[in-house]
């Protein structure tokens, strides 16, 4: 596009009108200084999270150590505590965070929840979503640039200064595409502004690494690309639309439907089950194990077969005879068959959640906003696929950690008195602690890289649909 | 006087009318039907969820009344026994949801540690649970005021627009007598719409008509009051239609978008509950330090708060329940001072959302909603507080089987006690309808004052 093309002009003219409307530039201003006030907000509550949490491992880690010598399977029910690590970008976008807790108890036999969200703990307020940069980029900025855009197109065609410039010469496709131009223009410097903020908080707190700079290249261009889009549709509305007046209506009544109602109306005609209350879930993980039988008592009928086995394996008649303690054995059985049971009625779980989830991300297909915080939570490590890597985190280091210490159990203790006995601390002690890994960018890449190319699509579809006008 | 009786015939009749008002009117009753059905939906699948435990209850319970037909010790059956609790709605909660469908409504506990179990949180999906409901109340907040907006933002810029202003001054008529009356016509028929959901709600869902219908009208009327007179003020500043809607909506976006989520965050900054897990940490340091200390040390500091047991027998040989539970039981009041100042933390919460409700109307009406139907987190400390009588009523039941080594029968099965619920009292909404008041008399007599200078 050369400095004269007729679009650029289009957008050069809108932006000179823009700078010399004061109630614009104040309103600008104001969503500016909203998401400084957000970003403040939420960072300050992000790094209020984090120490918190580094007191509270210091502490986890303290009470690990100073264990005295104990018997392997009282220190697997006195367990240790996983905590997930905030994400880097989480006070921009706080996707499910909020919702989801933060401190997970590991313990033996049992895998528990992970507690205290911030939601359960909250005034009832929070039912709109967290204060963040995100949530006024999602929510109120598309609702403004739809407005203005339509507007313009609109104040062309009323002050019939549309068709002094069509009659110079100017295409139908350029005015509007100039128009489109001019508001993607402030789109594209609004975000920037934010993202600059997001960058400066990161450089005086934790300082930069290339995968922050892309994480946040990769959030401007979708949050780019997504308001190019409402802006875009904006246009092509209005230019169908009689007056100002009824494109201001429909747009508004357009956001209201895409922005409020939607996300809040589509998952309850989406979700044909609920998901079971834990009360129903753990009856069923309990019934199962009630048929596993009780990995505590080494007369335990139930593991009739598995003793067999292990005396056939070891070419004894007896396990008193054993080189090994078989109550040890037993408890690593047990702990593998109920892990099973549990993964197993988990799965069930998740494969409910993930269906809900799916069928949300479908509807990003008519809503392109939902595209959008799809795929901002995605990329700021906030969405539920990252609060699950961390449960699987967690409970890979469980079971690794019960199983460790049922070893323990197998070779340190004899089966004789079997409870009487106690290992030295030293064991344990040289057990690495739970450190929650985040994901890596690529895994978040490749989670936001389908909600981006439907905004791609959208952009496509609705660049076209501009260049080809309404009906007037 | 006749004249203003003559342009409200007038305007009535123009405004029944126009096809696009009543598509509107059909559009905000369809969203209120749906906000209803939403929330009718997720308080009778609680309810199927309630109804459906006494069975799960018994099923697991004959069990171990068939492996201890011939009594036990009753340790056994307070470490395998689960009673279920649960938080029955109100017959309200169904307008506002409030925290109910993240927070757990039913629990199961035991006569272990209470605070290993109390704070176990429920199987949600957060991606939905994130959105939020869509409730009545929702639909009151959110819903009814943008409605408002764009039915009212033109109210006197679109006869300048349309050329008709003149006409209409020819008639003779004053400007604010013909705000007021445009006004006063589309708000009554919203609070027409709202109060016929309302009534289908009453029908349908079988809200109790007490005193909570009396409160839920109050602030309905209310918020929707508020509404009206700030379009009024926005429309007596008469500018374009079009600046009215922008200003409109900004100012719907800060007070119903920015205010509530500035609000909260600042509250939950200013008073952080991050550290909540320190409350399990602590205790089941406690709890299992019990096993590596002599017994008697674990009891001397069971008798402090336990006195009534100080005469029994001391324990002699290695493992006896008693001293199990002792351990629990010291693990729990170990934690005492950290779970009042956790208590206070989340009441002091409550209660700034609850001075700035006064003055900010969405947080007011959040909380006035949320209250009336008992939904909120100030009922959910209540129902972990009548979880927390029950443990203590199962532990003054299971003592003395411990302490005095009476064997648990098979009939002492049927003795156990049972979760009881007591609707917390209610709490009147009558700060933030009173700071609600305010604003709406501070806005009329600024909007009349502005619409007299002609």
């Amino acid at each position: 596009m050369t400095l004269r093309s007729p679009v650029l002009l289009v957008a050069l003219q809108e932006w000179r009108y823009v700078c010399r409307q004061r109630l614009l530039l104040w309103l600008f201003g104001l969503l500016l200084v909203t998401v400084a006030i957000a970003l403040l907000q939420s960072w300050q509550q992000a790094r209020q999270l984090s120490e918190q949490q580094q007191a509270m491992q210091q502490i986890v880690d303290q009470q690990w150590q100073q264990q005295p010598d104990r018997h392997p399977h009282r220190v697997a029910h006195f367990g240790t505590f996983a905590f997930r690590q905030p994400s880097a970008l989480g006070f921009f976008d706080p996707g499910v965070d909020p919702q989801v807790g933060n401190s997970l108890f590991l313990e033996a036999h049992r895998q528990n929840p992970a507690n205290f969200s911030a939601a359960g703990q909250a005034s009832s307020l929070s039912r709109l979503g967290q204060f963040s940069p995100a949530f006024v980029l999602q929510v109120v900025l598309p609702l403004f640039l739809m407005l203005l855009a339509a507007a313009a197109v609109l104040r062309e065609r009323e002050q019939l200064t549309g068709r002094l410039l069509l009659a110079q010469g100017l295409a139908g496709w350029q005015l509007r595409l100039g128009k489109v131009l001019a508001y993607a223009g402030l789109a594209c410097l609004m975000v920037a502004l934010v993202q600059l903020q997001v960058l400066l908080v990161q450089v005086v707190t934790i300082g930069v690494s290339t995968e922050l700079l892309v994480s946040l290249f990769g959030l401007w261009l979708g949050y780019c690309l997504a308001l190019l889009a409402c802006i875009a549709l904006a246009v092509w509305l209005a230019d169908g639309c009689r007056d100002t007046r009824q494109a201001l209506l429909l747009l508004t009544a357009l956001w209201l439907a895409l922005v409020v109602v939607m996300p809040r109306v589509m998952p309850f005609w989406l979700q044909p089950e609920r998901l079971d209350s834990r009360v129903l879930f753990d009856a069923g993980v309990k019934a199962e194990l009630r048929a596993m039988g009780d990995s505590h008592n080494p007369g335990d009928p139930a593991f009739g077969r598995f003793r067999e086995q292990v005396l056939e394996r070891y070419g004894v008649a007896r396990v008193e005879d054993l080189p090994v303690n078989y109550g040890g054995l037993l408890m690593q059985e047990g702990e593998r068959l109920s892990s099973e049971v549990f993964e197993r009625h988990y799965a069930r779980l998740q494969a409910q959640r993930t269906a809900q989830e799916q069928r949300l991300h479908w509807t990003a297909l008519i809503n392109p906003l939902l595209a959008l915080q799809q795929f901002s939570m995605a990329l700021s490590g906030t969405d539920p696929a990252a609060f699950r890597d961390f449960e699987q985190q967690a409970e890979a280091y469980r079971y690794e950690l019960i199983q460790q210490l049922n070893h323990l159990h197998t070779h340190q203790i004899a089966f004789e008195n079997d409870r009487g006995q106690r290992v030295s601390q030293a064991h344990w002690q040289a057990m690495p602690m739970f450190v929650h890994q985040p994901e890596q960018l690529a895994q978040l890449w490749m989670r936001s890289a389908l909600p981006l190319a439907v905004l791609l699509l959208w952009c496509l579809l609705l660049g076209v649909l501009c260049y080809r006008g309404g009906r007037r | 006087m006749s004249g203003g009786w003559r342009l409200l015939g007038h305007e009535a009749r123009v405004l029944l009318r126009s096809r696009s008002f009543w598509l509107a009117w059909a559009l905000l009753i369809a969203c209120g039907f749906l906000a209803l059905l939403q929330g009718r939906d997720l308080l009778l699948s609680q309810q199927a969820l309630m109804a459906q435990l006494p069975e799960l209850q018994q099923t697991e319970q004959a069990l171990l009344e068939q492996r201890y037909q011939n009594g036990t010790d009753a340790g056994n059956v307070g470490y395998y026994l689960f009673l279920p609790t649960s938080h029955p709605p109100s017959s309200w909660a169904a307008l506002a949801v409030g925290l109910r469908d993240s927070l757990p409504v039913t629990m199961k506990v035991r006569l272990l540690g209470l605070y290993s179990q109390l704070f176990d949180a429920e199987l949600v999906n957060p991606l939905t649970a994130a959105a939020g409901p869509f409730d009545f109340a929702f639909f009151i907040l959110f819903i009814v005021p943008v409605w408002l907006i764009v039915l009212c933002h033109g109210l006197l810029a679109r006869d300048r627009e349309d050329g008709t202003a003149a006409l209409l001054q020819a008639q003779g008529g004053r400007v604010w007598q013909l705000l007021w009356i445009r006004l006063g016509l589309r708000v009554g028929l919203a609070l027409l719409a709202v109060l016929l959901l309302l009534l289908a709600g009453l029908v349908w869902l079988q809200l109790a008509a007490d005193q909570r219908l009396f409160y839920w009208l109050v602030l309905t009327l209310g918020y929707i009051g508020f509404w009206s007179v700030l379009c009024a003020l926005i429309v007596a500043l008469r500018r374009s239609s079009a600046w009215s809607l922008l200003m409109l909506l900004v100012l719907w976006a800060l007070l119903t978008l920015v205010a509530p989520a500035a609000v909260s965050a600042w509250v939950d900054q200013r008073y952080p509950v991050a550290d909540a897990p320190v409350l399990q940490l602590k205790q089941r340091e406690v709890v299992h330090t019990g096993w590596d200390l002599p017994k008697e040390t674990t009891f001397a500091r069971f008798f402090q708060t336990h006195p009534e047991w100080s005469e029994t027998a001391p324990v002699t040989e290695r493992f006896h329940w008693k001293w199990y539970y002792a351990m629990h039981q010291v693990g729990d009041d170990s934690i005492a001072a950290e779970l009042t100042d956790y208590r206070d933390r989340l009441e002091a919460r409550e209660a700034w959302v609850r001075r700035l409700g006064y003055v900010v109307p969405v947080v007011g009406m959040q909380r006035g909603f949320a209250g009336v139907a008992q939904t909120d987190l100030a009922d959910h400390l209540h129902y972990q507080d009548s979880i927390k009588t029950f443990h203590d009523q199962l532990r003054a039941f299971f003592y003395p089987y411990l302490f005095n080594d009476r064997p648990f029968e098979l009939a002492d099965f049927a003795r156990i006690p049972s979760h009881q619920w007591q609707p917390a009292p209610l709490r009147s909404p009558w700060g933030s309808a009173l700071g609600m008041l305010a604003w709406i008399a501070l806005g009329l007599v600024v909007s009349q004052r502005l619409l007299r200078r002609q």
